[in-house]
């Protein structure tokens, strides 16, 4: 039996079993996946077998495998003529010792139960008019594709499908998203665009292509990656919907929770021109039903509500929607558990239980911390612990002014409201204006070089009630280097021992104490 | 002249070489029989061997085998008249006295039931053989690849049955004596190929006893596997397919329109060394065909030998099992075997194999 179209189209081996003729035949060993089936034989002795030509499919009558014996002479015999495949009756192979051949001598040999004339027909048909087996992988292809939801798994089905082909869904910097990377390593490749939800490119699609692959077959893998790439683009847009829809969910149930008129932080508190988070108004109508619901909300989603409870909250130090995000999504990675919600501006979680406890939530907040590894200075807050979680908006307050102050010098990773004392009043100072008008009433003072050094000895002498030598002792200087700063700080108008103005200079440096020198890099360790 | 003296080394050597030859296909029960050959033998004080050409050219020689399932000697012993009567009833037939006997084969006990034979009748044996191995077939002979006729051939049972066949074609003589068989309780005594000493020398294998002894001698000598192998190489021009470990035995489907006379199995072994090579052996009464990771290394009617590693004797291919190692050598048969006609007789065809032995198998 003979067949052909173009000299370079013929169908391999393993599209057949994918798709072909063979696909309903068991594959007790597989050979060269690039094998190319140029025509078929149909033998009724071993005769026939030696005289098939290179890549042939030779499928043996029930007459010429009386036995696995003349199963395995007719493997040797067609790997000697360097033979496609071996397609024998099932009943003709009882043992696997045929399959064991067959894997050494690395030969297709298909089992099947059905009539060996009209395999040899209906694979003579194919081999002749390979398009018609590729339509149906293009067709198959696309009703598994439709079946997922991710782009791991419209890979995965296309890398199950496509046969003897590698692909591989990579970003614009080529980083592999999802399937083989081995797509990418390979000589020859076809790359489909994949666009995003704004029809702009985000993403390829690239699948290898085997050694002397025919045109048609080349056209059906790009075929079948544009199939893909729609599905994929809803895949991301989903995504964005998803995370964006639970996110608000999250932020109206926390709302609920701590209520609007106990929220974390005030207003002046939110920085301008960040968001805010919507609030629930059925809450504020309805304080008690609105928390129960809420709870019973907050319980469906796998938060702790029960128990003691202790407020946690993150701050960057440079604060923006692109680190915030980062953070958001990391902690989700990381915990799933206790949920990291943006609320009114700060970062807020919690944990809850009967076995809670202030230092033990500051140990697993610091291991988050290590594990996210942002590469912007995050610093947290734990507040006191709360009876329960109707008390939590009274502890998250706590933790927001410990994550705070913790971004003041000296820097902590965490600090603990309990830790506070009084520094927890300067947390709630607006410092950024005071700084403001600072810089303008102390122009010689924000102008020296040496501003810093001088700014932070005033505070010391200061903090220390005008004890030069614990003032000294806490700089790590001699107490005439404190004498001759104190000196130089009077030059610039700054006395720290007149009485009158005591108070208000010692707000004032210090909320210029906060401020990072210009134009420095932001420090990574604590 | 040689003369066989019972129970001394000659006869020793001759069971040993019965037995390989048979590829170990006797059995304990087929062995008591020997005794009381033996003891018949010692009764006359020996069979002489004469060459084929020890006697006058006209003389009449037939041929004296145990048809059926020597096992059933054990349940249904011979009552010590079957030679007389069997040889009494052919010289009827044929119209004259039989003035030697040989053997139709040399392997398992039919090695020696010439030799009670030739002692019961006072006759010589001719050294000579019929198959130079062992075939099921009574028809399977270099005497009827020579034109020899199978027949008249006589038959007695252990109970006083005489039967004597006269068939144009040697496969109705062969149903014919298969059915007497199993109507007789399993086993008959034959005496069968009734020819002159001339037509003898023509066609049979001549100086095969002489042979079969001195191999036997030499196999007796040799201790372990290798120095097996090696003797029978020098001896009989074997060689060996290799070695390795059982690793399946399977059930075969018969071959349609497939006369075999044993359950079709298949043997395969792993062999020794990286990589392992598969070497499947097809069996029906002994190793039919041997194939080496798919190609034909050796067919009957060369004789397929199985040789345990361990203790160097050979094993019957019925008696194997997973996981003995063995060795597994080919015999190579008779020229005679290798002519069309040979081939067309007891080929692999023959026995219900549609492959034909390509130049350059075995190599």
């Amino acid at each position: 039996m003979r067949a052909k179209s173009a000299p370079a189209d013929y169908p391999s081996v393993a599209e057949l079993a994918r798709f072909g003729a063979l696909a309903e035949a068991e594959a007790i060993s597989r050979g060269d996946p690039h094998s190319l089936v140029r025509q078929v034989v149909l033998a009724s002795d071993l005769d026939t077998v030696r005289k098939s030509a290179p890549g042939s499919a030779v499928v043996l009558h029930p007459q010429a495998a009386p036995g696995e014996w003349a199963v395995e002479s007719a493997l040797r015999v067609a790997w000697e003529r360097n033979a496609a495949c071996l397609v024998t009756p099932r009943a003709a192979v009882s043992t696997g010792a045929p399959a064991r051949l067959a894997q050494r001598l690395r030969v297709w040999l298909f089992s099947t139960v059905s009539d060996p004339c009209a395999d040899a027909i209906e694979l003579a048909a194919q081999v002749a008019l390979p398009t018609g087996a590729r339509f149906r992988i293009a067709a198959r292809c696309a009703f598994d594709i439709a079946r997922q939801h991710s782009p791991r798994g419209i890979l995965g089905a296309l890398n199950a499908q496509l046969p003897d082909t590698e692909v591989a869904f990579v970003d614009l910097g080529g980083s592999v998203i999802a399937g083989r990377s081995g797509a990418l390593a390979a000589s020859d490749r076809i790359t489909v665009p994949v666009p995003g939800p704004d029809n702009r490119r985000w993403a390829e699609l690239v699948a290898s292509v085997r050694p002397g692959a025919s045109p048609t077959w080349r056209e059906s893998i790009a075929t079948v990656l544009a199939l893909a790439t729609a599905p994929l683009a809803l895949c991301r847009a989903r995504d964005r919907l998803a995370t964006s829809a639970r996110r608000v969910h999250e932020q109206a149930l926390v709302d609920a929770i701590v209520g609007t008129h106990r929220a974390v932080a005030r207003e002046s508190d939110v920085p301008q021109g960040e968001s805010e988070s919507p609030t629930d108004p059925e809450a504020g109508n309805d304080p008690a039903t609105g928390l129960a619901a809420a709870l019973a909300s907050a319980q469906e989603l796998g938060w702790p509500t029960e128990g003691p409870v202790v407020g946690v909250c993150l701050r960057l130090e440079r604060d923006s929607a692109t680190w915030r995000e980062l953070l958001l999504t990391r902690w989700a990675e990381y915990d799933a558990t206790h949920p990291l919600i943006l609320h009114n501006g700060v970062l807020i979680s919690w944990w809850a239980g009967e076995a809670v406890s202030v230092a033990g939530t500051e140990r697993e907040v610091r291991r988050m911390l290590r594990r996210i590894d942002l590469p912007v200075p995050v610093a947290g807050g734990i507040g006191d612990q709360a009876p329960g979680i109707a008390s939590l908006a009274a502890t998250l307050q706590q933790a927001g002014m410990a994550a705070r102050a913790a971004l003041m010098p000296p820097r902590q990773q965490t600090a603990q409201f309990a830790d506070l004392g009084i520094r927890a009043i300067l947390s709630l100072l607006p410092l950024a204006a005071i700084a403001k008008v600072a810089a303008t009433s102390l122009p010689e003072l924000v102008s020296a070089p040496e501003r810093a050094v001088l700014v932070r000895t005033a505070c010391a002498v200061l903090d220390a009630g005008g004890s030069l030598s614990v003032a000294a002792r806490e700089l790590g200087v001699h107490r005439n280097t404190v004498l001759g700063r104190l000196e130089r700080l009077r030059q610039r108008g700054v006395d720290t021992s007149d009485p009158d103005s005591r108070l208000a200079m010692h707000v004032a440096l210090h909320a210029l104490d906060q401020r990072p020198p210009r134009n420095s890099r932001p420090e990574r360790s604590w | 002249m040689n003369r066989l003296v019972v129970g001394g080394e000659h006869l020793a050597s001759m069971r040993v070489w019965a037995d390989v030859i048979a590829n170990g296909a006797t059995t304990v029960e087929v062995w008591h029989q020997l005794d009381a050959i033996c003891e018949l033998v010692n009764h006359v004080g020996g069979v002489t061997i004469l060459p084929v050409d020890g006697l006058r050219p006209d003389a009449t020689v037939a041929a004296f085998l145990v048809v059926g399932a020597p096992d059933a000697m054990a349940e249904l012993p011979p009552s010590g008249d079957e030679i007389p009567i069997v040889a009494g009833a052919l010289a009827q037939r044929i119209g004259r006295q039989l003035d030697a006997v040989v053997p139709l084969d040399l392997a398992g006990i039919n090695a020696f039931w010439p030799l009670a034979a030739a002692a019961e009748l006072g006759l010589a044996v001719i050294d000579s053989d019929g198959m130079g191995r062992m075939f099921p077939m009574v028809g399977q002979t270099i005497y009827a690849l020579g034109g020899i006729a199978q027949c008249p051939m006589a038959l007695a049972g252990a109970s006083g049955e005489v039967v004597v066949i006269d068939a144009p074609q040697a496969d109705t003589a062969e149903r014919i004596m298969r059915a007497s068989v199993r109507a007789a309780g399993g086993w008959m005594m034959a005496a069968c190929y009734p020819m002159s000493l001339a037509e003898l020398s023509g066609v049979g294998l001549t100086g095969m006893v002489s042979k079969a002894l001195a191999v036997g001698a030499a196999i007796r000598k040799s201790s372990d596997i290798v120095q097996l192998e090696q003797v029978l190489a020098r001896q009989t021009g074997a060689r060996v397919l290799g070695r390795g470990r059982i690793v399946d035995i399977s059930g075969r489907p018969m071959p349609d329109g497939a006369e075999t006379l044993s359950h079709p199995s298949s043997v395969i072994l792993e062999l020794f060394g990286d990589p392992a090579r598969t070497l499947r052996l097809e069996v029906g009464d002994a190793p039919l065909l041997a194939f080496l990771d798919g190609a034909l290394v050796a067919a009957v009617p060369d004789v397929l030998l199985t040789v345990d590693v361990g203790t160097a004797t050979v094993v019957e291919i019925s008696r194997v099992a997973v996981g003995d190692r063995v060795s597994v050598l080919v015999v190579p048969a008779s020229p005679e075997w290798h002519t069309a006609a040979g081939t067309n007789l007891a080929g692999p065809r023959a026995f219900g194999f549609p492959i034909d032995v390509q130049k350059g198998d075995g190599q």
